[in-house]
């Protein structure tokens, strides 16, 4: 059951990785600018996701965990290495390619900002349907928005919800189209404690009932609690990994980033 | 005035310390989308006025240069004294050619030369006419270069009565060169031959008229009315003297001079000519331009007044930001202004100088559509910097003034809230106030029977219905925009942004319902008048013959009354009435007359008479249409005290008011009180009443046959006249729609410019609906589509408010003449669909770059 496998066995995950991940990444690099001003953001990531599993991602501010994010989802494109979402390799794809594997296979959450606010709650949640102007599976959808408690919310646009409400919605929306991977950018980052366990708890729910895969970012050893595997990164690289967490556990991992020396780079 | 830097509260003193009028300038380079949007809003209006001025400013130099050079070279002009119009292109009555030798003699003379000018259209080696828009001048040669403008440019100057010079215009058109034989209608024709061609100064011709240059042998024979008579005496002094040696000599020779003649110096002939260019034509077409100029500036203010909003909702948070620093309201007021006032100085300067290109483009475009306007190069005068500046600024600066007060308003807690920038709340006031001035505004104009009510409601109206525009955006908008939400997701998101604000979505459509208002009243009055004008040509006139060379254009042109004596002659030919354009002074004022065979007049014209007759007026009646009887308070049996041209006078008795003027005009008096006094013997107009059993084909054919002896002028039966009459009509709505177009063109440059800053406003909304998986081409067509929405809304609006106003205004302002109101559905649509389509195209460009956005920033933007 090993959640993510550093570099010794990369090859063999990324061999595999038609069976066993959703997504995987392979000594995936993200770089930003040139010569002396260059910042590798991603610095030789492997990384997988196995299905219909939860998975955490954790480490300081700055380390790379939203670009790792967004190449997984299409949005930013590595500059080394590859980004697989099943068997498709990301880097092969045109930008009107990557933007349907968005629309069709891939769900997002981000931490703020989620929703049109022409839209009402329901139409939110079939956007990208209607952007792919395809049919929805509407048991899928009641099941969703029943999961997500909103039945009664459907007509309400984005000002009239509370933060919480609005992240629920963002959570429905992702996970209308029945994605391959859900996206979740600091969901809870902007919410309440109460709120913000409603939202991870509706992700876990997607996780063991609705069997999505789930890959999420956060800062709260709490809200990491909640998946399955927690992988750290440090100045973009996959410093540690950690099997079924627990607040405290995570809370002491973190706390060893911030002790010179102790920080989890891979040696 | 200083502020605290608003990054950083540092403690240290030495930190930099921004000023306002610096913190303005910062502002305005930091957001580029939104000065360009404001400064392309502002140039856009002024660019207008700025050509409309510098257009008519050029045209007017050129002509009053052309006139100079005209009568450069003359010191003294001897003319008939009697002056019955002022209208350019007109020529006094003849004077004895014995007038010459008289002025001669007189001490300090160089030289005088008679100058005889007539009537002379060119007609080309196959027999047809060379048209053009202008006088067709026929002349006599003058030697002497210093009273002639014609300047030889080939071949050599006439001699034989036969001989012609013809200007470099003509020669040109018609590919004329010496040696060619043509004919002059003078208006009998002449077989003449060219040995010169001629150029006025430097130019090809005198505007756009021709000319022919006979010896004075020819001249006599053939362009004076009789070989006894010129039309002045043109007058060199010794000396080359000033404007007060011009004027001695001028008293000198009027002393020798037979009584009804006068002696004026050059200077003041010139003057006088330019004065009445001026006067005349260029007067109205810099108040048509002017006009134009104004509907644009309005749009244009409407306009800028919105991208103000637009910009100032974008930047509450900030001034909100500055006001929780400590910034006072006034601050904040003054920062708004200033801006604007940099704004308003850079565009307007710009917009001043794309005027000059406007006008070259302007330019350009009439002689497209058939009005040649004289000169080249263009002439930006010191005024028109004078007008365009001032108004592009006040216009900005009050533009600017309201959403200024507005972000000076906002509570600093706002900074704190991340509320949306677009509000979507309508002020209860403002409806009331709305429904209050279009209520109004409709009674007075519903009722309205002068044009100053009308103007005061038209302007209730218009206000009222802007102020309620929002609600009513919101009330049927989500209605109307149903439909096609189902037709995608670019539809159904515009539809969203369309309704989240509906004061924003009113304001930018608010230029197009004002452009769109106007023409629509534009394009109903010009239809019901053109409607009107062809129902009552048509009632005019039996189903007979036409004879015309000129129905539209320049008036001044027409053939021989001898065709229409022999028309008369046909055996299909029950009646010919041919009718002769003039001007008379009518009981003291210049009124054109139509002379005709009046004798039997209503067998070929219906003038539906209401009182007394329009038959054989003979030589001491007048026929009056019943709009010159209201204005003039004549009836049946008054006087018409009438000066002719040759300064005969004669009182005419009103034997008749008629109804229909569209023919024949407001004053008509027979061919036998006119012939003795005419300035030129022409039949601008025959009309011809078929004898019974005879058809309209064959008789035209006949006619058409006859006529080739003399130029061929267009030969027309009942329909064809009708609609070549409707001709100079057409043309001319055609003008007014280009410029109109133009003023479309600044409503739609709005929307686009205000929906580049929305989508830049929107650009997080955007990067998420990308990030989730919209298409480019989706995003761009939701912005398309957002603002053909727009577009449709300020369209339809401005056409249901318009052909009211026009519905009005037609009965208001055609008083007397009663003209039903016509509506050109036809044009009407295709306004509409103009519209709409070219909101789509106003959409493409900030659609493209919406669309181009980097997803990545944007989602990350804050
Ligand atoms: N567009 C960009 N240009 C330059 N550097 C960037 C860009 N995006 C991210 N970075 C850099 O990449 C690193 C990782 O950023 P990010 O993935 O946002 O970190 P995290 O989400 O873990 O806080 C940071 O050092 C950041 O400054
Ligand atoms: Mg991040």
């Amino acid at each position: 059951m090993s959640g993510t496998s550093p570099s010794p066995t990369a090859r063999s995950a990324a061999a595999e990785s038609g069976g066993r991940y959703a997504a995987c990444t392979v000594h995936a690099v993200r770089a930003y600018g040139r010569g002396d001003t260059e910042v590798r953001a991603l610095d030789d990531v492997t990384l997988g996701f196995p299905f219909g599993r939860f998975t955490a991602v954790m480490g300081p501010s700055g380390s790379g965990k939203s670009t790792l994010l967004h190449c997984l989802a299409g949005l930013d494109t590595l500059t080394g290495g590859q980004v697989l979402l099943g068997d498709t390799d990301l880097g092969t794809l045109s930008d009107k390619e990557l933007t349907r594997l968005r629309r069709d296979r891939i769900g997002f959450v981000f931490q703020a900002f989620n929703l049109l606010p022409t839209l009402t709650a329901g139409e939110n949640v079939t956007l990208p349907a209607s952007l792919a102007k395809a049919r929805l599976d509407p048991e899928w959808v009641d099941r969703v928005i029943g999961a997500v408690g909103l039945a009664n919310r459907l007509g309400h646009r984005p000002s009239e919800l509370s933060g919480g409400q609005q992240q629920r919605v963002a959570v429905a929306r992702a996970l209308a189209t029945r994605p391959e991977l859900v996206l979740a950018d600091e969901p809870t980052g902007n919410l309440d404690s109460r709120s913000g366990a409603e939202v991870l708890g509706l992700l876990r729910d997607a996780v063991d009932t609705l069997g999505q895969t789930v890959v999420m970012v956060t800062h709260d050893p709490v809200a990491a609690s909640y998946a399955d595997t927690v992988v750290f990164l440090a100045d973009g690289r996959t410093a540690d990994r950690m099997d079924g967490p627990t607040p405290q556990a995570v809370l002491d991992r973190m706390k060893a980033f911030e002790l010179p020396g102790k920080a989890g780079v891979r040696s | 005035m200083n502020i605290p830097a608003t990054q950083g509260t540092s403690a240290h003193n030495t930190v930099a310390r921004i000023s306002l009028p610096r913190l303005a300038l910062r502002n305005l380079l930091a957001y580029k989308r939104r000065i360009a949007g404001l400064l392309i809003a502002v140039i856009l209006g002024t660019a207008f006025l700025s050509g409309a001025l510098i257009l008519s400013d050029t045209v007017q130099d050129s002509v009053s240069g052309l006139i100079r050079d005209n009568g450069a070279g003359t010191d003294v002009v001897v003319r008939n004294a009697t002056d019955v119009t002022d209208q350019p292109g007109t020529n006094r009555a003849a004077i004895p050619a014995g007038t010459t030798d008289l002025v001669r003699g007189v001490p300090g003379v160089a030289n005088a030369e008679p100058v005889i000018i007539g009537y002379g259209q060119l007609v080309d080696k196959d027999g047809k006419m060379i048209a053009g828009n202008g006088p067709r001048i026929a002349s006599n040669w003058i030697g002497d270069p210093a009273l002639n403008p014609y300047r030889l440019a080939e071949g050599r100057a006439p001699q034989g009565p036969e001989e012609v010079v013809v200007d470099r215009a003509s020669a040109r058109t018609a590919h004329l060169k010496p040696g060619d034989h043509i004919t002059v209608l003078t208006p009998a024709p002449v077989a003449a031959t060219i040995v010169g061609v001629a150029t006025f100064g430097d130019v090809d011709a005198f505007g756009g008229s021709s000319y022919a240059g006979f010896s004075l042998e020819g001249a006599r024979a053939h362009v004076a009315r009789t070989p006894g008579e010129i039309t002045s005496v043109s007058v060199r002094l010794a000396g080359d003297p000033d404007k007060a040696g011009q004027r001695a000599a001028a008293a000198t020779i009027q002393k020798v001079l037979p009584p009804g003649t006068q002696a004026l110096p050059g200077s003041d002939a010139t003057q006088e000519q330019v004065d009445a260019v001026a006067d005349g034509f260029l007067k109205v077409f810099r108040t048509f331009l002017t006009a134009f100029a104004g509907i644009a500036l309005v749009v244009a203010a409407f306009s800028i007044n919105h991208t103000f909003s637009v910009v100032s909702a974008q930047r509450t948070r900030e001034a909100a930001l500055l006001r929780a620093l400590g910034a006072s309201r006034r601050q904040i007021r003054t920062q708004a202004l200033a801006e604007a006032l940099i704004i308003g100085v850079t565009a307007s300067v710009l917009g001043l100088l794309a005027g000059a290109g406007l006008a070259a483009g302007l330019k350009a475009l009439f002689s497209a559509v058939g009005m040649e306007l004289p000169g080249t190069g263009l002439t930006l005068r010191g005024v028109t910097a004078a007008i365009v500046l001032p108004v592009g600024i006040v216009v900005t600066l009050v533009s600017a003034l309201i959403p200024a007060l507005k972000a000076s308003k906002v509570p600093p807690v706002a900074a704190l809230r991340s509320s949306a920038a677009e509000t979507s709340g309508i002020p209860a006031r403002r409806t009331i106030a709305g429904v209050a001035l279009t209520v109004a505004g409709a009674v007075l104009v519903a009722l309205a029977d002068n044009a100053l009510v009308l103007a005061a409601g038209a302007l209730a109206a218009l206000a009222g219905v802007l102020l309620v525009a929002p609600v009513v955006v919101r009330a049927v908008g989500r209605v109307l925009t149903a439909p096609f939400a189902k037709l995608g997701a670019g539809p159904m998101l515009a539809r969203g942004n369309v309704l989240r604000s509906p004061r924003r979505t009113a304001g930018a459509a608010t230029a197009m319902v004002v452009g769109i208002a106007v023409v629509t009243v534009f394009a109903v009055f010009a239809a019901s008048l053109k409607h009107g004008t062809e129902h009552e040509t048509n009632s005019t006139l039996t189903d007979g013959v036409v004879i015309a060379s000129s129905t539209g254009g320049y008036a001044g042109t027409g053939h021989s009354p001898e065709l229409t004596r022999k028309t008369a002659a046909l055996p299909g030919v029950a009646e010919a009435v041919g009718l002769q354009r003039g001007n008379i002074l009518a009981n003291g004022s210049s009124v054109a007359v139509m002379a005709g065979d009046t004798a039997h007049l209503d067998r070929a014209l219906d003038l539906d008479l209401t009182h007394g007759t329009a038959n054989a007026l003979g030589t001491d009646k007048i026929a009056v249409s019943r709009k010159a009887a209201d204005e003039d308070g004549l009836k049946v049996g008054s006087t018409v005290h009438a000066l002719y041209p040759d300064g005969a006078k004669a009182d005419l008795t009103v034997a008749g008011v008629y109804e229909r003027n569209s023919v024949v005009g407001d004053y008509l008096i027979d061919r036998t009180a006119w012939a003795p006094h005419s300035v030129a013997d022409l039949d601008a107009l025959a009309v011809l009443a078929l004898a019974p059993g005879a058809k309209a084909d064959t008789v035209k054919a006949e006619v058409e046959a006859l006529a080739t002896a003399y130029g061929n002028p267009k030969v027309y039966d009942r329909a064809g006249y009708v609609d070549a009459s409707l001709a100079l009509v057409d043309m001319f709505v055609m003008v007014v729609y280009v410029l109109l177009a133009l003023a479309l063109l600044i409503a739609l440059g709005g929307i686009a410019n205000t929906l580049s800053l929305a989508a830049h406003e929107r650009r997080r909304e955007i990067g998420l609906l990308r990030a989730i998986g919209a298409e480019r081409g989706q995003v761009r067509a939701s912005l398309r589509w957002e603002s053909a929405y727009v577009a449709a809304l300020g369209a339809l609006t401005g056409v249901l408010l318009g052909g009211f106003l026009a519905w009005s205004a037609v009965g208001v302002l055609s008083g007397a003449e009663d003209i039903p109101v016509s509506v050109p559905a036809g044009q009407l649509a295709i306004l509409v669909a103009a519209g709409v389509l070219g909101g789509l195209l106003a959409g493409t460009r900030p659609a493209a770059r919406a669309a181009k956005m980097d997803v990545l920033s944007a989602v990350a933007a804050d």
